[in-house]
């Protein structure tokens, strides 16, 4: 008798196991189709979408115009700029160095999507002799200020307004069956509620990409229009790290709402639960970040910092370092005046002064940088508790609009400046004085110095994981919460 | 109004504040945007704080130039020969109006705080409270901006200005959510009614007692806080910018006690009104003014700026192939200066160098000129359009009675330049003066500097910025005040036109 139970129960778990999954896909499906029917009827839905769509094609419009219209003169800027170097006509090769050029940071398509810090950055430095120069030209300097908490572009639709929308067409997505008493006519239907859970989830993800669609458009629009012109060496792995990201973001909204909804007593308490959450994630806690971030770790003021670098060049060259190198090179030239060596002092001496600059500025600079990373660093670690401070770190390091490609920026620039003067300190070295007179430099030397073409360098996979991790991980938890308010919900349901 | 009604009105109010009061969700939402609000005020602080002192540290760095230049003129004048001044070169000389004039001068324009200034951030974390002057150029004074991690300036700050006009509205709605709806959801209007309670009183006095207790619990918390961190100084003028902040507030406060009272009148559920007031605040708050920019964005776009540094880079060529036939001109313009013995096309570069500066400016007029056209045309058409946004205009005003605003800081530049002006003007006399003196009699000292030529000790009689009066003023509060007003009474109004 035993055996025939037992018998009887595997074949009835067999026959659970094989029915399960079609039933689970039928619910999920029955779900999704209803869930989808729902929202197109509600006229307060079709208003979130609308409106959303709206802001997504205006932010991914001007967003589009801005960043095209950028390419397009820092592409001409960066020509013009090389032919005005290469022909500079005849000239001391000092004078040159003084003339400089101008370099501007190229920007990509992807900027579209998140525009980071580009607007609060300077966008060009003149790389001249003996100094590092400042960026300048920073766009917010020319806001009017009204809107600089919420300025409309597409980051802050798709990481504020897309989950805040959703939140408005969502919070009710199980509060209302409960208040409405339809909890127990869903688990009469037999229908698994996780499975009914996970196709109002996928429909309000769907609902969140929808409101994403402008800029993906507008991204796919600036990518073809510029696709030789962009600054990448991973382009392919940034794109995909890009609409990876946000879709992940918009994923763990869906899954969080249905949460909470699933969870909260009431409508109304859903939606207020709903509402903290959102104004704490992506309103508050990635401002508090950055403020803590600046108390963590301070930054000098504008003034201190040049007061101190201005200080630092202007001490007396170190005589007695000055006549031991004098003294070398004399004597690697067997001679004792420096009039009577075969190479030019004037270039040696140019040299020995960038060195000793390139010295101050590599302190200098270098403190500031390494405290802009110390606040970076501090700021990614908010990541763990906010989910919008996590996007916001992929999708502007994918751009190449954060903090850390800008510095790399700085340090390349200032690396073509330093090649530049060493060029022209060394034709200035390699040809003394001829009866008294300079050696003037022409064409040929200014084409030694190649274009400043820079290309952000590819992320390691390394660096992908520490910015996924935080998002991967509150996905996880989310997930976890999502299965567990199903499993409530299913008991609830059941009693 | 009359008494009987005003009595009911105060009747109801108190009864459901009551209520109100019991729930522990009620004062946790206060409490949090109280908290929240004491962070931003002392973020405010903090930051005006930081600014004035690194203002009074660049002071500090302008006088002790000033004294050592004195100094190192004296100890020059007294002992040209000495061996510290032995490898001193001209450009780097504070005793040579060549060096003092373009390198060792230090000066910096600083930009008054106001006493309300920690009560709002505005732009003053991007536009710099103080900058660099000098002679040359305004190219110093223009770029110096304040080190902060862009990050921080991108994400928008949290101060007082931000708690008010973005959380606030939503903690307000929050707490005006139910009133007149619950009853309505429970079907007790009617009886209300039977009792006398009008739909005017039942809205007014519902959402007013609510509204007001959270204003007047959250104002007093900002008066106790800014007092006790010394955020606004304890005087006249602090009280000043207090009364003028509490009355942009209760402006502010008045247009969503409006809103809330639309709400309350028309939303047959409790869901229904909180949806409605989340929807009202999100197209208040960020719709309509981002569309706002976006459409100054696109009818008045910039002119490119990397087209502005091609422009300065093209100027600059001319004059470098034009720079015979410019000390002609300028001579010709300046007979009083015009050399005795050295032709114009052989004058120091240094001596021509306040000369170039003008002529930059020249050529670059034409193309400044474009930025100002388009800075005027954006200001007057975001001047019009702000009408359309309460929270635009809440947070101007906001930012505009903290002195924290774009015009005052243009204001401010203004002033900067007219002193970079006078300041040219003076270094130029001085410096053609020393010229033709050192022309008359030459300079035999190593450093080309002698006490009859561009030998320079007037370091104590340059201009210096005395500041300008406006900047010192208390700002008067916009009068866009009022559309807040008039919309909040328009709102009252059509909130009260009973419904059947």
């Amino acid at each position: 008798v035993n055996s025939k139970v037992t018998t009887s129960t595997h074949s009835h778990r067999r026959l659970d196991a094989a029915t399960a999954k079609p039933l689970w896909l039928t619910a999920f499906v029955a779900a999704l189709t209803a869930e989808a029917f729902r929202y197109w009827r509600d006229s307060r839905a079709r208003w979130v979408l609308a409106l959303g769509m709206v802001l997504g094609v205006v932010s991914a419009w001007t967003t589009t115009i801005e960043v095209q219209h950028t390419m397009r003169e820092r592409a001409v800027a960066m020509q013009a700029e090389h032919s005005r170097w290469l022909q500079q006509g005849k000239k001391y090769a000092h004078s040159a160095a003084h003339y400089g050029v101008y370099v501007w940071k190229p920007v990509s398509a992807l900027s579209v999507i998140h525009p980071g810090i580009e607007r609060y950055v300077g966008s060009t430095v003149w790389l001249e002799a003996h100094k590092q120069n400042e960026f300048i030209h920073r766009p917010a300097n020319d806001a009017e200020g009204a809107t600089r908490q919420m300025p409309l572009s597409t980051a802050l639709l798709l990481h504020v307004l897309a989950p805040l929308a959703m939140v408005l067409l969502g919070f009710e997505v199980f509060a209302a069956d409960r208040e409405k008493g339809r909890l127990r006519a869903l688990r009469m239907s037999g229908a698994p509620m996780a499975a009914i859970g996970a196709g109002r989830v996928v429909v309000l993800w769907l609902l969140g990409l929808l409101l994403a669609l402008p800029a993906v458009i507008a991204l796919v629009i600036v990518a073809l229009a510029t696709s030789d012109a962009q600054p990448f060496e991973d382009a392919a792995m940034r794109s995909s790290a890009m609409l990876i990201v946000n879709a992940v973001y918009l994923a763990l909204w869906a899954l969080v709402i249905t949460t909470v909804s699933a969870i909260a007593k009431t409508g109304r308490m859903s939606l207020a639960l709903l509402m903290a959450l959102w104004l704490l994630w992506c309103v508050i806690l990635p401002r508090t970040a950055v403020e803590l971030a600046d108390e963590s770790q301070p930054l000098p003021s504008a003034q201190v910092f040049r007061e101190k670098l201005a200080n630092a060049l202007g001490e007396p060259h170190d005589p007695v370092e000055e006549a031991r190198v004098k003294a070398a090179i004399l004597a690697q030239y067997g001679v004792s005046d420096v009039k009577d060596m075969p190479v030019n002092w004037a270039g040696i001496n140019l040299q020995r002064g960038e060195d000793r600059g390139d010295k101050v500025f590599d302190a200098h600079y270098g403190a500031l940088f390494a405290a802009f990373t110390a606040q970076s660093q501090f700021i990614a670690r908010a990541a763990w508790l906010s989910p919008t401070v996590a996007v916001a770190g992929v999708a502007s390091a994918a751009a190449a609009s954060d903090m850390e490609h800008h510095i790399h920026f700085t340090q390349a620039a200032e690396a073509h400046r330093r090649m530049i003067q060493r060029k022209m300190n060394d034709y200035i070295t390699a040809n003394p004085e001829r009866n008294g007179q300079r050696v003037d430099a022409d064409a040929a030397l200014w084409r030694a110095i190649p274009r400043f073409d820079y290309r952000f360098a590819a992320l390691p996979a390394a660096k992908w994981w520490a910015l996924f991790l935080p998002l991967l991980a509150s996905m996880a938890v989310a997930g976890a919460s999502f299965v567990w308010a199903m499993r409530h919900l299913q008991r609830e349901s059941a009693a | 109004m009359n008494a009987g009604t005003l009595h009911s009105t105060l009747v109801i109010a108190r009864y459901d504040l009551q209520g109100l009061l019991r729930e522990r969700g009620t004062w946790v939402l206060l409490l949090s945007l109280i908290g929240v609000a004491w962070f931003a005020i002392w973020q405010g602080d903090q930051h005006q704080r930081t600014q004035v002192a690194a203002a009074a540290t660049a002071k500090v760095q302008a006088d002790t130039a000033t004294q050592n230049a004195v100094a190192v003129a004296q100890a020059f004048f007294a002992d040209p020969d000495a061996p510290k001044f032995r490898d001193l070169r001209a450009f780097r000389n504070p005793a040579d109006i060549r060096g003092y004039a373009f390198r060792e001068r230090v000066e910096f324009a600083i930009k008054p705080s106001l006493a309300g200034g920690a009560l709002a951030i505005g732009q003053s974390d991007v536009l710099p409270s103080y900058v660099r002057v000098q002679a040359e150029s305004m190219d110093s004074a223009k770029n110096g901006n304040e080190i902060e991690h862009p990050l921080r300036l991108a994400a928008g700050r949290l101060d007082l200005s931000f708690v008010v006009v973005y959380l606030w509205p939503l903690v307000l709605l929050s707490f005006t959510a139910s009133a007149v709806v619950a009853e309505r959801e429970d079907r007790r209007v009617l009886t209300l009614r039977l009792q006398g309670v009008t739909h005017g009183v039942h809205v007014v006095g519902q959402v007013a007692g609510r509204g007001l207790f959270a204003a007047c619990t959250f104002a007093v918390s900002v008066i106790a806080c800014t007092s006790l961190m010394g955020a606004v100084p304890g005087n006249a003028l602090g009280a000043v910018a207090l009364g003028q902040w509490l009355l942009v507030f209760a402006a502010y406060t008045a247009f969503w006690l409006g809103i809330a009272m639309l709400i309350a009148s028309r939303a047959s559920q409790r869901g229904s009104a909180l949806f409605a007031g989340f929807g009202v605040w999100l197209a208040t708050v960020i719709v309509v003014p981002a569309l706002l920019t976006a459409a100054v964005d696109t009818v008045v776009p910039w002119p490119s700026r990397e087209g502005y540094q091609l422009a300065v880079r093209d100027a600059v060529d001319r004059i470098n192939a034009d720079r015979v036939a410019m000390a002609e001109r300028f001579y010709d313009q300046h007979p009083e200066w015009r050399p005795k013995i050295t032709a114009p096309a052989k004058v120091s570069p240094a001596v021509l160098r306040l000369t170039r500066a003008i002529e930059l400016e020249r050529g670059m007029a034409s193309v400044e000129a474009q930025f100002d056209a388009a800075r005027e045309q954006r200001r007057a058409l975001h001047a019009r359009l702000r009408l359309a946004s309460p929270a635009t205009i809440a947070h101007e005003a906001f930012t505009v009675i903290a002195g924290n605003d774009a015009a005052r800081h243009a204001q401010f530049m203004a002033s900067v330049r007219g002193h970079q002006l006078a300041l040219r003007a003076y270094f130029q006399t001085r410096l053609q003066q020393s010229a033709l003196a050192d022309e008359q009699s030459p300079c035999k000292h190593v450093t080309g500097t002698c006490a009859s030529g561009f030998g320079f000790t007037g370091h104590l009689s340059v201009p210096r910025y005395a500041g300008h009066a406006a900047l010192q003023e208390v700002p008067a509060i916009p009068p866009t005040l009022f559309v807040l007003v008039l919309l909040a009474a328009l709102s009252v109004f059509v909130a009260l036109i009973r419904r059947k």
